[in-house]
């Protein structure tokens, strides 16, 4: 028998009562704080949706309200549980009236008892995730681990990780700490504001598990469109949980106050606590017991909370163990559109890079996203209006027999979905025929992407013939710039971006093994730094840059200069020709050098020279004897 | 004459104790964390058995290295006749785990790295005339490598032998190893090589060669690294083979061969079984083990520095340290030193001044700050 449910809630949590995209899951902020005279003063209060509520109210953010500056600090509740009354008929009348100031005093403290007593409630959910940062598999079960085996078990998809188990807490409202001794609200100059990026996981339970109503382009690449999906956007404070430095909350479960870093003892609460608070829990004053529980209830009001580390106030349990932080989150079913390619685990490098490698599958997956959310954003041409605010996206990785690769995944923001992404999906099905492999660019949102990767509308400074930097347009960047990929949707993640590997990752998708053939002179900058490095080097000095024909990139209109534009095709040392490859290769033959180690590890090439004997080799150099 | 095998007589050789079999209870279930050591051990496992079948198989047909031919081991028709060789391998007991097509196929493009490399390197020996995989040692008679001992079973990873123009026989023997990141933790697998060097001197049927043939040949030893990080060049250590070194270090392994006598050094990890074990390894001190993080050379010797390696530690809190899931985890030394534990995934509450004895990837970042990938981890008794 399932509990009763109030029907128009039933109807909104479902998703069966239009909303126009507006956020049906509104959170408050609220500065609950004292005036001079002991009585309650709500200094703000405003909402918003849970999903911007996450970023925008969690604690340590700054928050300006009629030009005073806030400093979320904790948890807020409107209207904090009591004991009912059958809870409190069995107990001694001094004990009874000690709850009801304990209820008043502690505010989450029966809040936290009902969320983790009840198993029907979304508010307090689980979060399994891998802990290999390369892989980050999320199951789907939102249970603890007690309840979730899988959990215990190796990951099954990069089968070495093991599961960090989180609970996640979705709240209710936010508050900023208030002095206990005066009930105004703290100062905040003293502490650093923190800007929250949000995570999107599209939990899993069965590895390659997706619908089969794919459309295919070219070689590898599928698109999907599925509906009714649980995505879980979350907060993880200031780490991320991939990052291992240290991520969520610690809580305090009387009175509600998160902190990143340790919660002391003894805290200040997230509200005020006016005298009135105690008006109606029915204490008289005419009795003993009444008057020394309202002592009680006057001390306490005005000292900080104390959680005294007991982790019946510090920590959630589960089978033992105990959780003392916890990431905050939503959870919301919507419409996800997802493009589906294979890594090729012979050729390409590993998914699974060792410690402190650059992860270029990671980058290339998530490169190739933000051009395709930026196809569908930025293309006016598909008349679906579709907006950054309606849409966002995530990569994840998909294990299906023996292959192994990416789904980038496109969702609604908005809890239920409004049909816009399926009003994509639809039209490029209908095109489908449309799509060219000898003409892709014309091909709505992936010819957008491809053309933005292909480096054609990227801006460089090349020097000119007396070392003056000029700037080029249509000339591939070296990462990624204002004209292919870095806005303000992606500043924050600059560093996980790179328009080469993403190229080579959509190009690979459409054309399969032969990729590298149609790259065709986009990689000429990072032939010249190979010249530029082997010339440098004792031996090679001789070394030839190579031309192709024609030029890569124009100048401004009006702009004269002495400027080298034709490509570089490929390095010639003593007849032998040395080439950078895709960032993408692993395993290269001995003239071929990764790109990522040309910019990242240029000293292997240097001993890979040496070795060859192309260049001079030192006399200490370590080989087989 | 004492009959043995070249692992146990290394392991005889460094400590009693670990040489001899476990018999308490299972080991490492008191742990508070551990990473599933046998899927390690399975991992390495499959390594050593894609190259046998590799080196057998196809290498030793037209006496070449070349990692293409390994690639294609796993594709179209190939993978079955693998797959047969592998669950052949792996029997009722699974040593090389539950694998499956992809798996194989990531390793190997680990292997390829490694073949392709070694099959550089020994150009300068000349042409191969001989490759060998798991060389069994069981000859039907035990192979006598010195006055006091012989060997009667036991498997070399991989033998090379190669002819210059001149004529002249070099032979390469290998043992392959996951990593070798802490190079002062290989002493036991350096002797067991050296073991294996005597027994093909001592016995060169085990390559088609003659007494005379052996002779003349030049023997190196290596330790092998198979599948080191991705873009790097495989890491390897030459082995030793001075006469009178190894016939002390088989004097002194078969003296120690009975003794259950505990010694600590650099060979202590949880491959040993008594490591993390419930009744553990009381010997262990933090100053024998490679990286101690009581000392000041691990926070000033450049050795440490910016590199990952794995070992075997053991260190005492200074203050109450919580441990959990998200956490700093942080472990305080003297002079401000602090060691930042990684993947930890459980809650636990350690006082003051106990004894952790830890495993894991370690790498110094400044002269204050390390990092830990843990991968074992047990609180010692008080």
């Amino acid at each position: 028998m399932t509990e009763p449910t109030n029907f128009l809630d039933f109807l909104s949590e479902h998703h069966k009562l239009p909303s126009f995209n507006l956020p049906t899951d509104a959170v408050s902020f609220v500065a609950r704080s004292l005036t001079p005279t002991g009585d309650e003063q709500i200094e703000v209060k405003m909402s918003n949706g849970l999903e911007k509520a996450l970023t925008q109210y969690s604690p340590g953010k700054e928050i300006i309200v009629k030009k005073k500056t806030y400093m979320s600090g904790g948890l807020y509740l409107d209207f904090p549980p009591r004991p009912t009354t059958e809870e409190l008929a069995d107990l001694a009348i001094q004990d009874r009236y000690n709850a009801q100031v304990d209820s008043v005093i502690d505010r989450f403290s029966y809040w936290f008892e009902k969320i983790e007593g009840d198993t029907q409630d979304s508010t307090l959910t689980w979060h399994h995730r891998c802990s290999t940062k390369s892989c980050q598999h999320t199951l789907e079960s939102t249970r603890p681990k007690s309840e979730t085996p899988e959990a215990s078990e190796l990951c099954e998809m990069c089968e070495s990780g093991v599961f960090k188990t989180i609970p996640m807490l979705t709240p209710t409202g936010f508050a900023p700490l208030v002095r206990a001794s005066d009930g105004s609200i703290v100062d905040v100059s003293q502490r650093e504001n923190t800007e929250y990026r949000i995570t999107t996981k599209w939990p899993t339970q069965i590895i390659g598990a997706i619908d089969e109503n794919e459309i295919k382009f070219g070689e590898h690449l599928e698109l999907r469109m599925v509906s009714g999906k649980t995505l879980v956007n979350i907060n993880p404070g200031k780490g991320q949980i991939e990052e291992e430095d240290g991520f969520g909350f610690t809580f305090c479960k009387k009175c509600g106050s998160l902190s990143h870093d340790d919660l002391p003892s003894e805290h200040p609460r997230p509200y005020a606590i006016p005298f009135q608070d105690l008006n109606f829990c029915g204490i008289p004053k005419d009795t003993e017991e009444g008057r020394t529980a309202i002592r009680s209830f006057n001390e306490r009001r005005v000292a900080n909370c104390d959680h005294n580390s007991d982790p019946a106030n510090t920590a959630i349990a589960d089978g033992g163990e105990l959780h003392r932080r916890l990431v905050l989150g939503r959870t919301f079913v919507t419409d996800v559109l997802v493009f589906r390619i294979p890594w090729d685990t012979d050729d390409f490098v590993s998914m699974d890079p060792a410690k402190g490698n650059t992860n270029t599958s990671q980058i290339s997956a998530l490169t190739l996203l933000r051009s395709l959310l930026e196809g569908v954003t930025g293309d006016t041409s598909l008349g679906l209006n579709i907006s950054e605010s309606d849409i966002d996206g995530d990569i994840r990785r998909y294990r299906h027999d023996d292959e192994e690769g990416w789904e980038l995944y496109i969702f609604e923001r908005s809890d239920g979905g409004i049909g816009l992404l399926q009003a994509l999906f639809q039209m490029l099905r209908n095109r489908h025929d449309e799509f060219d492999l000898d003409n892709p660019l014309d091909f709505p949102v992936l010819g957008r992407a491809l053309e933005r990767l292909s480096g054609q509308n990227c801006t460089t400074q090349v020097p000119d013939a007396t070392g003056k930097y000029i700037t080029v347009r249509k000339r591939p960047c070296k990462h990624i710039c204002s004209g292919c990929l870095l806005d303000y949707s992606t500043q924050y993640m600059e560093k996980d971006l790179d328009r080469t590997s993403g190229y080579h990752f959509l190009l690979y998708a459409l054309y399969g093994e032969d990729f590298e053939q149609h790259l065709d002179t986009t990689m000429s900058d990072d032939q010249k730094n190979l010249h530029s490095l082997i010339q440098r080097l004792e031996g090679g000095e001789t070394a030839e840059a190579i031309h192709g024909e024609g030029s890569i990139g124009v100048l401004n209109d009006g702009v004269e200069a002495d400027i080298d534009l034709r490509p570089v095709t490929h390095v010639e040392l003593s007849s032998i020709q040395y080439t950078v490859a895709s960032p993408l290769l692993s395993v290269l033959p001995e003239t071929s050098f990764s790109r990522d180690v040309l910019l990242n590890n240029p000293e292997q090439i240097l001993t890979s020279l040496q070795q060859s004997g192309a260049v001079v080799q030192p006399e200490d150099l370590n080989e087989l004897d | 004459m004492l009959s043995s095998s070249a692992s146990r007589l290394s392991k005889a050789y460094l400590c009693g104790k670990m040489a001899q079999p476990y018999q308490g209870a299972p080991p490492l279930v008191s742990l508070t964390t551990s990473i599933d050591s046998t899927s390690v051990q399975a991992d390495g496992n499959l390594r050593h058995a894609l190259m046998e079948f590799y080196l057998n198989t196809i290498a030793s047909q037209d006496l070449t290295l070349d990692g293409k031919q390994m690639k294609a081991m796993a594709k179209g028709e190939n993978w079955d006749e693998l797959y047969q060789f592998l669950e052949s391998k792996n029997g009722p007991q699974s040593p090389l785990g539950n694998f499956s097509k992809l798996d194989c196929r990531k390793k190997l493009k680990k292997l390829r790295k490694t073949v392709n490399f070694l099959s550089k390197e020994l150009r300068q020996f000349g042409e191969i005339k001989y490759i060998v995989a798991e060389r069994s040692l069981k000859t039907g008679s035990a192979i006598q490598i010195s006055d006091s001992v012989e060997i009667k079973s036991g498997e070399i990873d991989a033998v090379f032998v190669l002819e210059n123009v001149k004529g002249k026989i070099t032979v390469i023997v290998v043992d392959w190893k996951r990593s070798l990141s802490n190079k002062g933790s290989l002493e036991q697998y350096k002797r067991q090589c050296q073991v294996y060097i005597r027994c093909i001197k001592n016995e060169p049927s085990l390559l088609s060669l003659s007494l005379e043939q052996i002779k003349s040949a030049d023997i190196h030893g290596f330790l092998f690294e198979v599948g080191g990080d991705e873009g790097t060049t495989p890491d390897f250590v030459k082995v030793d083979i001075i006469p009178a070194d190894i016939d002390a270090f088989l004097e002194k392994a078969a003296e120690q061969y009975e003794s259950t006598e505990a010694t600590s050094g650099t060979h202590c990890s949880s491959w040993c079984r008594w490591a993390f074990a419930d009744e553990y390894c009381r010997s262990i001190t933090p100053d024998a083990l490679s990286i101690n993080f009581h000392s000041d050379s691990f926070w000033t010797e450049l050795e440490f520095h910016s590199k990952w390696i794995n070992s075997l530690t053991q260190f005492t809190t200074s203050i109450e340290t919580v441990l959990e899931p998200g956490g700093k985890n942080v472990i305080h030394f003297n002079g401000g030193r602090e060691l930042q534990l990684k993947n930890v995934n459980f809650h636990k509450t350690i006082p003051g001044n106990r004894v952790i004895r830890a495993e894991g990837s370690v790498k110094r970042q400044t002269s204050m700050l390390a990092y830990m990938h843990v991968k074992n981890l047990k609180v010692l008794h008080g």
